[in-house]
């Protein structure tokens, strides 16, 4: 069996785990810097804040310091009454306005400074015109210095009157500088927050999907590995079913192919001998315990010599030789044994320097179950593919019931064909008899397909002062038909002992009642019994009764070819039959040909040889030899045959009353 | 269909008067076992016309079988009738045997 992999695959499994982590922690990460960010922004956005509002602060600074100057060059001018005093004044004026402008820039930013600046101005415009009319009393005179002096407190009023509303503009200022902060910051922290919130619930949302939903995938996974682990591990059994069953298949066709038992056994080992990487063999196992090598096929060429060498016991658990006696003495049908066969000192060299190292593969023997216990199969393997691809007791044990059936098998039909010849010999005339005055011929060719004894039959021999030519055929074969034709046989024979001058319906009356009286009523056979007798030198007569056979033709030595057709019944059917005679004169050169139905059986394509052929075959014979005549009907009844195989047995006759040509 | 001997084909044909088996084909050694059992199943009385104006070849087994399948006919009573085409092998095989002492046979050409 394959390795157990069909667990879920911990390699995608723990890469999908990566994969969440990563991802959370890249989360987490651009969550930070989101939150970095946010601060980093809000800070910058306060400075920049801060740093705008500046000049407003300045603004109202420098408008405070040019009143202070413009106040400063006056009071100076008061009391020294020189011109040069007024240099602050100038000074002021010029920049009072500057400072108002830049105050006036934040109106639309700050509207609530826009009163307070409004204010300031008009502070600024009463106090200027009060500067300009002091500046203008002093320079009067002393009376308008006098008057100026006089007045010095009023200008105190409106300066302070100036700064209060300069400090309010800074207090305003302050406070909408501490608002903007304020509400950034709360927008900071909003923000803050939000992101806290969103990122929290996002990262806390992925750490719980990396643990639950890649739990699911990695289910799925794993349920998808796992399922194309087991599609992968059924395709491959699949394969391997396959390429095992095609190769039994395959082995059985070559075995069927094969014709006799030693034949099989070395087609059995060339065939797993191209399936296997190492070596096969068939052995016997003797009696006294040595290997005999049967057949043998290996890649380097293994010899039987060398293999016999390799299998002398050698002791230990990985001697082969041990492994296939001890597989021999099982009983059939007993379980057989696997052995890794690694001692290396089997080693065995050819005569040629080759070596064969059988214990570099895993050496598996099982029986052959109808060859008999002692017959072993021996697989020294070290094939990775293929139907071989794993150790599979019960496959290599189902090669080896096929090959030892069919060797059986080609065994049992080799012993069944040299019965059926040996049967068929006892049923047949070893050698004909020479009749004087007339010369016979005789000619028996079984059918292509069959091994069994064939149902013709013929026979001549002699009885009183004639001779009896027999040609018949029993229905059915193998042994059946030989038992049946050997009582017609000697049932016929016997007749002609008892009763020398029985004519031929004699004799077929006599075997009809003996086949009727000793076989199954079914059982029959057709027979064309001829009596040849000698009436002068040159003059024969022929005496025909047939018993449902195909009828005898005559030959008249001028090629005329006449039908003998007397009626008859099949043999051993009717306890009433009838068996009429026909009689013939035979002169010299004459030739009588009696046939089974094989003759005119014989096919091409739909057609069958048929009584017309053969007619014309016997005309077309003029060899003055009864052994010429029938050599010539059997190869144009052959040649007529398609691929020249007959289907049913052949069996002619031909007697000729005289050996001198025929006259044409 | 599978229990159909190889090289021959039966049709069955029932009529109130009897029932018509063709036998298509031929009938050899390798077949007639299977074709015994299949006419001899067949057989019922009244009457059994076999049909073997389309078999184009018998053997001696054949002839056999013919001879058994009679004597199931008889044993059953039944009316056997044998139809051959003229000429043909099957109707000279059947004549030289004498096979009309067993069955009615009738000589008719092809339908």
């Amino acid at each position: 069996m394959a390795p157990d992999d069909h667990g879920p695959s911990p390699v995608p499994r723990q890469r999908l785990g990566t994969v969440f982590a990563a991802l959370v922690g890249l989360m987490t990460l651009v969550f930070a810097v989101a939150l970095w960010i946010s601060r980093e922004i809000n800070d910058r956005s306060k400075e920049r804040y801060i740093g705008r509002v500046l000049p407003l602060r300045t603004g109202i600074r420098d408008l405070e310091v040019a009143m202070l100057n413009q106040e400063t060059g006056v009071r100076g001018f008061l009391i020294t009454g020189e011109a040069s005093s007024l240099e602050p004044y100038e000074f002021g004026r010029r920049d009072v306005r500057r400072a108002l402008g830049v105050v006036r820039e934040y109106i639309d930013e700050a509207p609530g400074i826009r009163g307070l600046v409004d204010t300031e101005a008009d502070q600024v415009d009463e106090l200027e015109t009060y500067f300009a009319e002091q500046i203008a009393l002093v320079s009067s005179g002393p009376n308008g210095l006098a008057a100026a002096r006089a007045r010095v407190d009023d200008g105190m009023v409106l300066f302070d009157r100036f700064r209060v509303t300069a400090a309010s503009l800074d207090t305003e200022r302050e406070r909408l500088t501490d608002r903007a902060v304020r509400d950034q910051d709360r927008l900071t922290n909003q923000l803050t927050w939000l992101l806290i919130a969103f990122g929290g619930s996002a990262v806390a949302i992925a750490i719980g999907l990396s643990l639950r939903v890649p739990r699911r995938i990695m289910a799925l996974v794993d349920d998808l590995s796992e399922a194309r682990d087991r599609d992968r591990a059924s395709r491959a059994a699949a394969e391997l079913r396959e390429a095992k069953s095609s190769f039994l298949a395959a082995l059985s066709k070559a075995l069927d192919q094969t014709d006799g038992a030693t034949e099989r056994l070395a087609c059995a080992v060339a065939s797993l001998g191209s399936a296997v990487t190492g070596f096969v063999a068939i052995v016997h196992v003797q009696r006294d315990g040595t290997v005999e090598a049967l057949a043998v096929e290996g890649e380097p060429p293994v010899t039987q010599a060398m293999l016999s060498a390799a299998l002398e016991p050698i002791g230990g658990h990985d001697d082969v030789g041990a492994l296939i006696r001890q597989v021999a003495e099982q009983r059939r049908g007993a379980s057989t044994s696997i052995a890794t066969h690694s001692a290396s000192r089997n080693v065995v060299e050819s005569d040629d320097g080759d070596s064969f190292v059988p214990e570099a593969f895993d050496v598996v023997a099982v029986p052959l179950p109808a060859a008999g216990s002692t017959t072993v199969l021996l697989i020294g393997a070290s094939t990775v593919d293929g139907p071989f691809g794993e150790p599979d007791l019960p496959f290599v044990e189902d090669i080896a019931g096929r090959i030892g059936l069919a060797v059986e098998n080609a065994r049992l039909l080799d012993e069944q064909r040299s019965l059926a010849r040996v049967l068929q010999e006892g049923l047949l005339p070893k050698e004909l008899p020479t009749i004087p005055g007339m010369d016979v011929a005789a000619c028996y060719r079984p059918a292509a397909s069959h091994s069994a004894v064939g149902g013709d039959f013929y026979d001549v021999y002699s009885a009183g002062d004639g001779w009896y030519v027999i040609v018949g055929d029993v229905c059915g074969k193998g042994p059946e038909a030989a038992q049946l034709t050997a009582l017609v046989r000697h049932t016929l024979r016997t007749a002609a002992v008892t009763d020398p001058t029985a004519s031929p319906t004699r004799l077929l009356e006599i075997l009809n009642q003996a086949v009727l009286d000793q076989t199954d009523p079914s059982e029959y056979c057709t027979v064309v019994c001829a009596r040849l007798e000698r009436l002068s030198d040159h003059e024969h007569s022929l005496r025909v009764a047939t018993g449902g056979h195909p009828p005898p033709f005559v030959r008249r030595r001028n090629g005329t070819v006449i039908d003998l057709s007397p009626r008859g019944s099949l043999v051993g059917v009717f306890a009433d039959a009838t068996f009429d005679e026909v009689t013939v004169d035979l002169a010299d050169g004459d030739t009588l040909l009696c046939y089974t139905d094989g003759a005119i059986e014989a096919r091409r394509g739909g057609h069958f040889f048929g009584g017309e052929r053969l007619r014309a075959a016997l005309t077309a014979a003029k060899q003055s030899r009864a052994t010429g005549i029938v050599e010539s009907i059997e190869a144009s009844v052959v040649a007529f045959a398609e691929d020249g195989e007959l289907q049913d047995d052949l069996v002619l006759v031909a007697v000729r009353t005289d050996t001198r040509p025929f006259e044409m | 269909m599978k229990d159909q001997p190889e090289l021959a084909r039966i049709e069955v044909a029932s009529t109130p008067e009897g029932t018509t088996l063709y036998v298509v084909g031929e009938i050899d050694l390798a077949n007639v076992d299977d074709v015994r059992g299949r006419l001899g199943g067949e057989l019922r009385p009244p009457k059994v016309t076999i049909d073997m104006r389309q078999l184009r070849y018998i053997d001696s087994s054949g002839i056999r079988m013919l001879i058994e399948v009679a004597q199931l006919g008889e044993d059953r009573q039944i009316d056997l009738e044998v139809v051959v085409e003229p000429e043909s092998l099957v109707a000279r095989v059947l004549a030289l045997g004498q096979l009309e002492r067993i069955y009615a046979i009738r000589t008719t050409a092809p339908d």
